[in-house]
């Protein structure tokens, strides 16, 4: 089990991603009751389109920055924007990997190795210049 | 006014390190006439004021984005966030023209909502209209140029323009290239962004925990 503290630790100070935007969901509560405006940035967004927006504006101004969101939610995205104009995004999804259908995008599943899985997610981002989805199923965090 | 002559005037009043969202194909095709290298064309998706809102909150760069009535009525939920930010280099221009310009010129909703400015203010804008004060002005790109250097964002201009569209060539600059061409702008030094600190300072909101 990962805690959640740890999470955002490694992902804001280590990796420096300090900008995030997403709907919340049951599932992220955790995540969510760790945040702190202290050392991040986020934004609850209206809908899941409009977050990865705002990340997309915010990665073409070179800011690290993540979508927080519910897996279940996966299929109504409309990620053809990112894809086709090449903005990788990084999408932190409670849930399982089966809702993710678009093959353009990475699936990794958090594990009890929180720095490997962060670290493989951030340089899939980075040397594929891909979308990357990193799905936290129940009782991980 | 044309939509075409208030994009040339707005386009003119943007200074040389500001970002200029042109937000719809009839738009898009209108502000490439007078081209600037901070201007981002986006024509073809949702949500796309969300895109210019995240340029906003990570850059020091004046972002003005335009869009028309259309796209404003179909996306206001994008709005309220543009205006609860309060982020001081966000600024929304809606051209109204009280119709579907590039489709069919069939009305929008826009004649039956009591009063848009009224929605706006309530959101946290800053409500401009220029009908009244440029009515005798030919070319108020000065007069405009010096409003918007001294004012801080949100700020949303609304201006009534003519329901005729110019009839130009498809011939901009396409997603991918404009794009591309913003993300190099916004962090290049020769066209040196607005000297003001952003809404949250970027030391202070991404400051590392001590």
């Amino acid at each position: 089990m990962v805690k959640a503290k740890d999470f955002w630790e490694y992902l804001c100070n280590e990796l420096d991603y300090r900008f995030f935007a997403g709907v919340p969901c049951k599932g992220l509560a955790p995540l969510y009751n760790k945040m702190s405006p202290q050392f991040m940035h986020y934004i609850p967004a209206v809908t899941e389109n409009i977050a990865i927006r705002l990340v997309t504006g915010a990665t073409l101004a070179s800011t690290n920055a993540a979508v927080l969101m519910s897996a279940e939610k996966m299929k109504g995205l409309d990620l053809v924007f990112n894809t086709s104009n090449h903005i990788p995004l990084f999408i932190i999804a409670f849930g399982d990997s089966k809702f993710n259908t678009n093959k353009a995008i990475y699936n990794l599943e958090l594990t009890d190795d929180l720095e490997g899985c962060l670290d493989k997610a951030i340089s899939y981002l980075n040397n594929k210049k891909k979308s990357c989805v990193l799905f936290i199923g129940e009782g991980t965090i | 006014m044309k939509r075409y002559s208030a994009i040339r005037i707005f386009n003119k009043a943007m200074e040389e390190g500001d970002i200029g969202v042109f937000i719809g194909e009839g738009m898009c095709k209108e502000a490439f006439a007078y081209d600037r290298p901070g201007n981002l064309y986006l024509s073809k998706h949702e949500n796309l004021l969300s895109v210019g809102l995240g340029m906003a909150m990570c850059s020091k760069r004046k972002i003005f984005m335009f869009c028309d009535d259309e796209y404003f009525l179909r996306n206001i939920s994008e709005a309220a966030h543009i205006a609860v930010s309060k982020c001081e280099n966000v600024y929304l221009v809606v051209l109204i023209s009280g119709v579907y310009t590039d489709v069919t010129k069939a009305p929008t909703i826009y004649d039956s909502i009591m009063s848009l400015h009224g929605i706006l203010f309530n959101m946290g804008f800053i409500v401009h209209d220029y009908k009244r004060q440029f009515r005798n002005t030919r070319n108020p790109i000065r007069e405009i140029n010096l409003i918007w250097n001294r004012i801080r964002g949100p700020l949303a201009v609304l201006l009534e323009v003519d329901k005729g569209t110019k009839n130009l060539p498809a011939d901009y600059l396409s997603e991918k290239k404009s794009l591309l061409r913003t993300k190099e702008f916004i962090v290049s030094n020769e066209a040196l962004a607005h000297n003001y600190e952003p809404p949250i300072s970027l030391e202070e909101a991404f400051g590392r925990e001590e």
